[in-house]
């Protein structure tokens, strides 16, 4: 109960968090020469803090007993909503307008999602035996689905990731996964004729940009042409010129790094690398720490999640991955996705603030099960 | 508990696969640095090239075109600023979408200001040019020289946005057709012209065609080059001047101003030609071909229903009839029948031979254009009456070989040699080798007699017409004729030809000019320069003619004879040589004499008189 009286907070977390938002505050004023684009994401920011802080200091009792249980289905309901009177642009469907603010509920499902995973495995044990994979893989699917309709093929695939590492983590055999493989590897052709024209014309100029070099191949000539301009030390502040110039698609959201990466250089790059694999090993190290199995599950679906954000979106920007539209966190502008991540790193902050608490209690179970 | 036990998980297998995961994580990023250093680092300059290659646009600066002068420092050729009237489709009320639906709101906003406006306008042009740019880019949709026309109209449309007033500074003709077929003109280059010089852009003026085209590159001058920083979609953002434009350099031709008006005041809407050169040094004083256009349309951009117009209307006024028009010389070839009469010593030039009515060739009768004949005449009254027999009894002796030969001397069926002009008909000087190839057989006794005196398988051009009398006025001194009034004279070749052999001649064209049944005696009327010269009618109507009653007045039009004048002035010590050719206006001593005459007056009447102030 001394916990309740504390203020939690994290500083390997919290530090270069902080610094890679001033990095992608850098980069959206140079790319957007917007101020009022700077303040929205300095507000975004602060509130990010403010939310990330507030979740730390909340006890994971809490986030596991009862947002765990009911954060997804009240998710599943939004995205719903989001097809039958969701907000339309872009030719996308993705956004729900609550009349005093407009959400995007996708983003929060690739939280909600894990949080009841674990909580589910946590509660009824390994993910084994074929009823019991069915139900998990029908917790993963649908809410995907719901937000492949969309459509956003992007974000999809994040929550089906965000739930499947946490199988995988939580033991899933190996057997199983191979076999799954060889299963999508036959599905493929299908899933093909699903996807949408543009989707596919990534997908294909991914392998060649020079097939559609006008078209959407162009943005990604462009935007390796911008990293390569960088060079090793880079342009210099607003000085990078298929950034000011505008030759760079999207350049303070998806393609931000793309910006970074002209004006500071390979230089740049490293410093940035190095401040994503500090969070990267941080959230290992507290996974290491917890002894809380629905915690550690959470944790480390947290951790790879993240990761894969990062990877995607610099690999898209650089063409070694299709560009299937994910922001880079911390860095791009945008407010939805900013509040996910900081809520993702609240609650692995809250997991790691109690974990003296944790620990009694595995004591405590370990004991009794002796 | 203990049922479960199987299906319990471990915290140790959780973390193996944690750090399963982590190791996908590190695989992941070590890829991500890999192609970043692979990217910035190794290929780092070729990507930086691409980049300056995005942005930098060399763009030439256009210089100002070198004016041109005329021989008395006229200026004939210049640049003036045109006020345009100008579209910018990005400004235009709800632009935008497909290509499909650019195109009809444009078409829409561009119905709406042809009729506000009252102007012509070509729709379609203007559309497929607006498309083919950017849409903040400017397209010319009317100009003028008149700045207060467009400044009124612009009043008129001041309440629509996407129609704007601008400026561009374009070569001009203030004489507008005067100089057409002379200095040509200048005009946006085409793929080629573009092609094969690095200074000339797409907005480039280049000559086009005549004096314009030949003195291209010294009227145009050198191009600045400059650095343009443009933006990704095609904006300029900043430029960077790398060298400055060096105006052109200015040119004086030969060609007389005054000259030339007078002549075509005299053409008005007739049909024709008359040439004018300098008979020691080769210079080309007048070059005018009637019909004319006005140049200021090709070099302003004309609407493709006014172009039709021109290469629709039946005077041809695009053909240079001075280089391109062949008519038969009819009687201004006798002169040089004659020089090759004395010359191969078919004739003595003081004994006189009788001229009757008609001349014999087996059972051919031909002609004499006097009904009753010309009796007892020598070479000089050969020539100042034109007597047809005369001629054919040459032409009889001398055959077509040999007269084709002479003709060849003089120039005939061969190109003028003309410093800054290249391509021209050659004409036809025939010979039985001729007529062997194009008809396969050798001419016919009474065919050849026709060539002597100019008509059958004859044909000439103007020039070459004004270049073969000047032979006979300067002794056969073949100078290279030129516009440029400032080189030097060249000298092509030297007939050489003997004053013996000339002299005779030269007093036939003396008289028929300056002796009171001349058939060119109409020239004494129009100046006191003492001129020499033949006339020449050539048959427009069948060669039946010839044996029928040929009255001008109940002939249409287009069938009725050319007039023709050769000549050259003064007499006694040359200065010019000149032909005139009026397409059907009749017999060679009316329009063309009298041009002549005009010309002579104009070119050196005033010359002596200012000599006499003086």
């Amino acid at each position: 109960m001394k916990s309740l009286f504390k203020v939690n907070y994290d500083l390997y977390i919290y530090i270069p968090v902080f610094i890679l938002c001033l990095l992608g505050v850098l980069v959206i004023y140079s790319a957007s020469g917007s101020s009022a684009i700077v303040d929205s994401q300095i507000n975004k920011i602060f509130l990010g803090f403010l939310v990330m802080f507030i979740i730390n200091n909340i006890s994971p009792d809490f986030i596991q007993s009862f947002v765990s249980r009911y954060a997804y289905w009240i998710n599943v309901i939004l995205l719903l909503a989001v097809i039958l009177v969701g907000t339309n642009a872009m030719g996308a469907t993705r956004w729900l307008n609550l009349g005093f603010m407009t959400i995007q509920p996708s983003e929060l499902m690739k939280i909600s999602l894990p949080l009841l995973i674990s909580y589910l495995i946590f509660k009824n044990n390994k993910p084994s035996g074929f009823k019991n994979i069915l139900k998990y893989g029908f917790l993963v699917f649908m809410p995907t689905l719901l937000v492949f309709v969309q459509p956003d093929l992007g974000t999809a695939i994040i929550i089906a990731l965000s739930g499947l590492i946490i199988l995988f983590n939580a033991g899933i055999s190996y057997t199983f996964i191979f076999s799954m493989f060889a299963v999508m590897s036959f599905m493929f052709p299908v899933l093909w004729v699903l996807l949408m024209d543009y989707q596919k014309q990534r997908i294909l100029t991914m392998f060649d940009p020079e097939i559609d070099k006008l078209g959407s191949g162009y943005h990604i000539i462009q935007s390796k042409i911008a990293i390569g301009n960088g060079g090793f030390s880079g342009k210099g502040f607003l000085d990078g010129t298929q950034t000011q110039l505008g030759f760079i698609p999207e350049q303070h959201t998806d393609f931000i790094f793309s910006a970074f990466s002209e004006e500071y250089g390979f230089l740049g790059v490293l410093i940035v690398f190095a401040l994503y694999l500090t969070i990267i090993l941080r959230l290992y190290f507290i996974s290491k720490k917890i002894n809380n199995i629905y915690q550690k599950l959470v944790t480390n679906s947290i951790l790879f999640i993240f990761s894969f954000y990062v990877f995607v979106n610099m690999g898209m920007i650089s063409g070694i991955v299709p560009v299937v539209g994910v922001p880079l966190p911390f860095f791009s502008y945008g407010g939805t996705f900013m509040l996910t991540q900081m809520i993702c790193f609240g609650i692995v902050c809250s997991f790691y603030s109690n974990l003296d608490l944790n620990y009694k209690k595995r004591k405590y179970k370990k004991a009794l099960t002796r | 508990m203990i049922k479960k036990k199987n299906n319990e998980i471990h915290l140790h297998q959780i973390e193996k696969r944690t750090n399963v995961i982590l190791g996908i994580v590190f695989i992941l990023f070590s890829i991500l640095l890999i192609n970043y250093f692979k990217i910035q680092i190794i290929n780092g300059t070729e990507n930086a090239d691409k980049a300056y290659n995005n942005t930098v646009r060399k763009v030439t600066m256009e210089p100002l075109r070198g004016l041109i002068y005329d021989r008395n420092n006229n200026v004939i050729a210049d640049n003036i600023i045109q006020f345009d009237l100008n579209i910018r489709p990005e400004n235009i009320e709800n632009y935008g979408g497909l290509r499909d639906i650019r195109k009809e709101k444009l078409i829409k906003f561009l119905i709406e200001i042809e009729s506000i406006l009252k102007i012509d306008m070509d729709i379609e042009n203007i559309v497929k040019r607006a498309l083919s740019k950017q849409s903040f880019q400017k397209t010319k949709i009317y100009s003028s020289f008149d700045s207060d026309e467009v400044g009124h109209l612009i009043n008129l449309v001041e309440h629509k946005e996407g129609i704007e007033m601008g400026t561009s500074i374009v070569r001009h003709y203030q004489y507008e057709d005067l100089f057409f077929h002379s200095l040509g003109y200048v005009g946006k280059p085409n793929k080629k012209e573009l092609d094969e010089s690095e200074f000339i852009t797409r907005n480039s003026m280049v000559g086009k065609a005549g004096i314009e085209k030949y003195y291209d590159e010294y009227l145009h001058g050198e191009s600045g080059l400059k650095d343009i920083i443009i933006n990704a979609s095609g904006r300029v953002k900043s430029e960077d001047i790398k060298k400055m434009p060096v105006s052109g350099k200015d040119l004086q031709v030969s060609l007389d101003l005054d000259l030339q008006a007078l002549i075509k005041n005299k053409f008005k809407d007739k049909k024709g030609v008359a040439v004018v050169l300098d008979v020691n040094t080769g210079d080309i004083i007048a070059y005018y071909s009637a019909p004319s256009v006005n140049a200021n349309k090709f070099s302003k951009g004309m609407s493709s229903k006014d172009y039709v117009n021109i290469l629709n209307n039946p005077g041809s006024p695009l053909l240079n009839r001075i280089t391109h028009g062949l008519y038969p010389p009819a009687s201004t070839i006798k002169p040089f029948i004659a020089v090759g009469a004395i010359m191969g010593d078919y004739i003595d030039p003081n004994e006189e031979i009788f001229s009757a009515a008609t001349y014999r060739v087996g059972d051919q009768i031909f002609k004499e254009w006097q009904n009753w004949g010309h009796g007892d005449i020598d070479m000089r009254r050969s020539l100042s009456r034109s007597s047809n027999y005369y001629y054919y009894d040459l032409g009889y002796q001398m055959g077509v070989d040999y007269m084709h030969d002479l003709l060849s001397v003089f120039g005939f069926g061969e190109k003028t040699p003309i410093l800054e002009v290249d391509g021209m008909k050659t004409g036809i000087n025939p010979s039985n080798e001729w007529k062997i190839k194009t008809y396969g057989e050798r001419f016919y006794k009474g065919e050849e007699i026709m060539i002597s005196i100019g008509s059958g398988n004859i044909s000439a051009s103007p020039i070459q017409m004004a270049n073969a009398i000047k032979l006979i006025a300067n002794g056969g001194k073949q100078y290279e004729l030129k516009f440029n009034y400032k080189k030097d004279k060249r000298l092509v070749k030297d007939l050489n030809l003997n004053e013996d052999w000339l002299n005779p001649v030269r007093g036939g064209l003396y008289d028929t000019v300056n002796t009171k049944d001349g058939t060119g005696r109409v020239i004494r009327k129009k100046t006191d320069v003492i001129v020499a010269g033949k006339t020449g009618t050539a048959q427009v109507f069948s060669s039946k003619a010839l044996e029928e009653e040929y009255e001008e007045e109940n002939i249409a039009e287009k069938l009725r004879n050319h007039s023709l004048f050769v000549g050259y002035a003064p007499y006694d010590a040359p200065e010019i040589a000149f032909v005139v050719v009026g397409e059907n206006q009749g017999g060679g001593s009316g329009f063309a004499a009298e041009l002549s005459g005009e010309i002579v007056e104009k070119y050196l009447g005033i010359q002596k008189e200012k000599g006499e102030q003086h």
